[in-house]
């Protein structure tokens, strides 16, 4: 399981699972921040939520997309500063896919021929289980960025990690 | 343990700031919008029962349509003009502020409008139906199943039918 994390936790996975979870959140929100009344028509076709709470909803969502968005790229600089907020992005895509994929499960399961509302606002994109797919695999690289997040700079390689906490040897440092 | 635990915690907080900026943003954003969208939404009138009380189904749609009730086409003018309900007025999604005044010429406030598109997937004819309440229509509905429902049950039409049936409709 420690070989999982070690792996997991590597810029080789990390990295293209932060880009691309940056890149669908920055694609997706502004033609849903700049046409908020058309998503939120989406939104209220999935009957889901109470529909009082759907343009809160539609007008919050897109939002934090956003920020989640922005933050995932700016960890690629590797800055300590967006240490804690990079995991908090991860925790938020991690929860905002987790409602996609109930959202979605249950549309599909009642059978309903609706737009997603996923990357426009203009009822073209009739949800499918492929749908349904793609958001459980961006789910997962969610949780891993969120579980396994590291800066860059970090090596988390086994050898290098071990090599770090072994105290120092006799006759080292001062 | 108890460090995870506190590891998580700060986290969640992170989390929370970050939602309260994007709400604060949002809620500013869209007060600076020419056209605010309401923070909470409007039902619809009630007159169907259950469900999302102002979607009809095609039978409903069907009985309002023979009491004579004005029904509204969403879709743009190539469809329009292609085929639609017979005797449905043309509103335009993009065009609903210029051409509502007009479309809707004649009709009185009060009385039941159904307003519909292609069908389920499409959401302009929710979008025309918030245009018209806002302006001052009390009763209007949306047929969810549209201009294909309609075409595949054989109803009243002027022009050609629905060339894509997209979906199996049960009447």
């Amino acid at each position: 399981m420690s070989k999982l994390a070690a792996f997991l936790g590597r810029p080789v996975v990390t990295v293209p699972l932060r880009l691309v979870l940056a890149a669908m959140f920055l694609y997706a929100a502004p033609p849903k921040i700049l046409d908020a009344a058309g998503f939120a028509v989406s939104v209220d076709n999935y009957h889901f939520l109470p529909t009082p709470l759907v343009n809160l909803w539609a007008l919050f969502l897109p939002w934090t997309e956003l920020f989640v968005g922005a933050l995932l790229l700016l960890s690629l600089t590797g800055a300590r500063i967006f240490d804690r907020a990079t995991k908090a992005a991860g925790l938020l895509s991690s929860l905002m896919y987790l409602s996609f994929v109930i959202a979605l499960a249950w549309a599909l399961a009642k059978h309903l021929n609706i737009d997603c509302g996923c990357f426009s606002t203009k009822g073209t994109a009739v949800i499918n289980y492929w749908y349904l797919l793609r958001d459980g695999s961006l789910l997962c690289a969610s949780v891993i960025v969120f579980f396994f997040y590291r800066r860059l700079s970090e090596d988390p390689t086994p050898a290098t990690r071990d090599a770090r906490r072994a105290p120092p040897r006799r006759g080292e440092g001062l | 343990m108890t460090e995870r635990v506190r590891e998580f915690s700060r986290t969640a907080l992170t989390a929370a700031i970050i939602v309260a900026l994007a709400a604060a943003t949002s809620l500013a954003h869209n007060a600076l919008r020419t056209k605010q969208l309401p923070l909470l939404r409007p039902s619809g009138p009630s007159e169907n029962g259950g469900g999302d009380p102002s979607m009809l189904n095609l039978a409903r749609a069907k009985e309002l349509y023979d009491q004579g009730v004005v029904f509204v086409d969403a879709r743009d003018d190539e469809e329009f003009n292609e085929g639609h309900i017979r005797g449905a007025r043309h509103i335009e999604y993009e065009h609903a502020e210029r051409q509502w005044e007009a479309a809707m010429r004649g009709v009185d406030p009060g009385s039941p409008v159904v307003v519909y598109c292609n069908g389920e997937g499409c959401n302009s004819s929710q979008l025309v139906a918030d245009a018209l309440r806002n302006v001052g229509f009390q009763k209007v509905f949306v047929f969810f199943g549209g201009w294909p429902a309609w075409s595949a049950a054989g109803y009243p039409l002027d022009g050609k039918p629905s060339a894509v049936n997209l979906y199996e409709f049960k009447k």
